[in-house]
């Protein structure tokens, strides 16, 4: 019994080398099954890899003021542009170096706020976090006309996945939080390279502007506005006041005593996250709890551009993150729609007591949406 | 018979190996079962339970090399078809204990041809929606097919096990007489995201018209990774090679020119042909009351075969089985009317030739361990009465 125990454990043990010893499988291979078609696929046409990966289509190149985005911008001398893309509207070579890159993105949500996109940022350069104080101590510069955190970073870079390892690297960048929306401005590089455009950085963001909407017309009860994205217009209620225009946003109207209730309608190229994340951060904004897929599902619908669109409430301490708005006994009205590849955001909040007294005229808002 | 094969037959038949072999699988469902709490059941069951080998690393240092469950069943079989079965000492005491053996032989047997033979995956429909053929939930395949022309084509496929086991560091050529072209596939990542470059990232990276594959942290649940690669196809004729970028969620195949004729090349999750077609009629879910999680789902499918149509109910618990298939009601999609995509039933789909396997081994186990008792039970009470009986004689 002992010896059978014995040559039993060694020969188990000895399999292990004996696999191990089996080579891994030939380098080419013959291609053995197939599959009889009734039919061949007809010939594509021609599909890009943006598309293929069902993303934006990169831009041509663009001159500024590119009548696709809703922005307005110089290249500055010496800079070249790449194609845009979802995440980056606006893609630049500065100097026309290929070591560097300068990009604008903008996104829904303040994903955290500020300070947080800071720290993310000095993260990517391989530096510590910053204090309270020493955010606070940021300086701000002017960007699409409201004041931006301006950072300016050495360091060396590792990339958004952490995988990259490029000493001597510098980042500058503004980092503007608005309603419902991020916006950055980034250049990064060698820092020798970024030094030297510097200059021709801040040109670049000087430069940049929101396109003018399109002038009202017609009575009070009627404002019309024009997103060069979807040409969209809309019938507002008469006691809503149309607001002076801000980044990001297709229209903004106050109403109430106080003017303290808001309601704005903002485009996105691309999905921007997916419905239940827009939504959800809505709930986040409002403290209130998160729905699953089958909540949305249940929602209750509006037809915007004649397509129904979930119809979302939300009670509770409105905090928005990015700009420090509080709201105590707030309430909010969203809707989440999609048109053309754009996402579209219709949002009313302010005091519960005013924003339940406006919700039948925000509904036939959001209804009169047309392009 | 040489002295040699006898010792090895000692051995495979001895109980003392039947108890080495399970300790080692009480020792490997203990270490798979800690591992998936981690890892996911997918990636666990195929490391530890459907391997021949596995190292286990302790404390993430040492390395522990030790059989795999799928090497220990094999041996375990053996064991007992030697020591349960051939070599057992065959009479009244012993006939429930071999019948139980049998039946242990037939549960793994079972296992095996479920292992090699089953495939599963699902189905998912939305009302009105029919189709022919279910997905599998993790298993991959690319494939090869001529565009144009006119009449039937043959579509060259290349299998998950082909590729998968592929490491970003190493690539596979795949050929075939009749493709004028050989197609390699580089770079392979089980989870990966297709990713725009830019000017600093396009110095480090692989990048294919404008986009590279960002290598993604593998998810616990297998079925929610996207798999990517590089392709490269390199014309026999000797044109130059063409590069596309495969993902899982592609919406279109890439499309490669050579000699004239255009070819697709797709990637996607591997799918199986049915011998008949379900259309979902009416998809019926219900929530518990204030709540969300789901108290009842059901579908009215119409099963379509050879022009004959057969109304049919699938639920949880009431599955529909023709042809070898098994078809469950496993979960649902809500709708999303922002893509204008209605709600849509999941069913799983499962073909498995040793699917009543285990209950007729579980009812043969049970008769042998009858069996085993009444003969027992009968010897001892024969043997009480004889004592009993004794004991009076003596009174």
């Amino acid at each position: 019994m002992n010896s059978s125990l014995v040559r039993a454990v060694l020969a188990l043990s000895m399999l292990p080398a004996l696999i191990l010893s089996c080579g891994q499988g030939n380098s080419v291979q013959v291609i053995e099954e197939t599959r009889q078609l009734d039919r061949a696929p007809a010939p594509p046409t021609a599909v890009s890899s943006a598309e293929r990966f069902g993303m934006r289509t990169p831009a041509a190149p663009a001159v500024a003021g590119s009548s696709a985005l809703p922005f307005e911008w110089s290249v500055p001398e010496g800079w070249t542009e790449a194609p845009s893309s979802q995440m980056r509207l606006v893609n630049l070579v500065p100097g026309g170096d290929s070591r560097a890159e300068c990009y604008l993105t903008v996104l829904p949500g303040s994903g955290g706020g500020v300070e947080a996109n800071v720290n993310r940022w000095r993260n990517q350069m391989s530096l510590e976090p910053l204090s309270a104080e020493e955010f606070a101590a940021l300086p701000k510069k002017p960007l699409l006309g409201e004041e931006a955190v301006y950072v300016e970073f050495d360091g060396v870079y590792k990339g958004m996945s952490g995988d990259q390892n490029q000493p001597d690297f510098k980042m500058v960048g503004l980092i503007l939080g608005v309603r419902d929306s991020g916006v950055f401005v980034k250049m990064l590089g060698p820092k020798d390279l970024i030094d030297k455009e510097l200059g021709r950085f801040h040109e670049f963001c000087e430069s940049l502007k929101i396109k003018q909407a399109g002038t009202p017309a017609g009575s009070a009860s009627e404002a019309h506005n024009h997103s060069e994205e979807l040409a969209l217009q809309w019938t507002a209620p008469e006691d809503w006041t149309k607001s002076p225009d801000r980044p990001m946003r297709a229209v903004t109207f106050t109403m109430g005593a106080d003017g303290e209730t808001e309601c704005y309608v903002s485009v996105f190229p691309g999905d921007t996250g997916g419905l239940e994340a827009n939504i959800n951060r809505w709930a986040g904004q409002m403290g209130a709890a998160t729905l699953d897929e089958a909540a949305i599902a249940s929602l209750p619908k509006v037809s915007v551009l004649g397509e129904p669109a979930p119809l979302v409430e939300f009670s509770g301490h409105f905090t928005d993150t990015m700009n420090g708005t509080e709201i105590a006994d707030g309430h909010l009205l969203g809707v989440v729609a999609t048109h053309g590849g754009q996402s579209i955001f219709i949002k009313l909040v302010g005091p519960a007591a005013e924003v339940a007294a406006q919700k039948e005229k925000f509904i036939a808002f959001c209804e009169s949406l047309r392009h | 018979m040489s002295k040699a094969i006898r010792i090895l037959i000692d051995v495979l038949g001895s109980y003392g190996f039947a108890c080495i072999i399970f300790i080692f699988m009480l020792i490997l469902t203990f270490l798979g079962t800690i591992e998936q709490t981690s890892q996911g059941l997918f990636d666990v069951q195929r490391k530890y339970f459907e391997s021949l080998f596995v190292v286990h690393w302790a404390f993430d240092v040492v390395p522990i090399p030790l059989p795999g469950v799928y090497l220990l069943l094999v041996l375990f079989c053996i064991n007992l078809l030697i020591g349960g079965v051939v070599r057992m000492r065959k009479g009244k005491n012993t006939f429930g204990n071999l019948i139980v053996h049998l039946g242990m032989l037939l549960m793994i047997l079972g296992g095996g041809i479920k292992y090699w033979f089953a495939v599963d995956g699902h189905m998912t429909l939305a009302e009105n929606e029919s189709s022919s053929e279910f997905e599998s939930y993790f298993l991959w395949e690319i494939t090869l097919t001529p565009a144009g022309g006119e009449g039937p084509a043959v579509q060259y496929i290349i299998p998950n096990e082909e590729f998968a086991y592929l490491s970003p560091d190493n690539a596979k050529t795949f050929t075939h007489p009749q493709l004028p072209f050989d197609l390699s596939i580089e770079g392979y990542q089980r989870n990966a995201q297709p990713l725009p470059v830019g000017p600093v990232i396009a110095n480090s990276v692989r990048a294919v018209d404008g986009f590279f594959l960002q290598p993604q942290d593998l998810m616990k649940e297998a079925e929610q990774n996207v798999a990517g690669a590089y392709a490269v196809v390199r014309p026999k004729s000797g044109g130059d090679a063409q590069e596309a970028i495969l993902w899982g969620f592609q919406q279109h195949p890439a499309a490669f020119a050579v000699d004239g004729a255009t070819w697709l090349v797709d990637f996607h999750k591997k799918r199986w042909a049915l011998p008949f077609a379900i259309t979902l009629d009416k998809f019926t879910h219900e929530l518990h009351p204030g709540t969300q999680m789901a108290r009842m789902f059901m579908s009215d499918v119409t099963k379509t075969e050879n022009g004959v149509e057969q109304a049919i109910k699938i639920t949880m618990n009431e599955p529909l089985r023709h042809e070898g298939y098994t078809f469950y009601q496993a979960s649902w999609q809500p709708a999303d009317p922002q893509r204008g995509i209605p709600v849509r039933s999941t069913l799983a789909v499962v073909k498995d030739p040793a699917d009543r396997i285990p209950l007729y081994s579980c009812i043969i186990v049970t008769l042998g361990l009858t069996v085993h008792f009444c003969l027992k039970l009968g010897k001892h009470l024969r043997r009480e009465g004889k004592r009993l009986e004794a004991k009076r004689a003596l009174a």
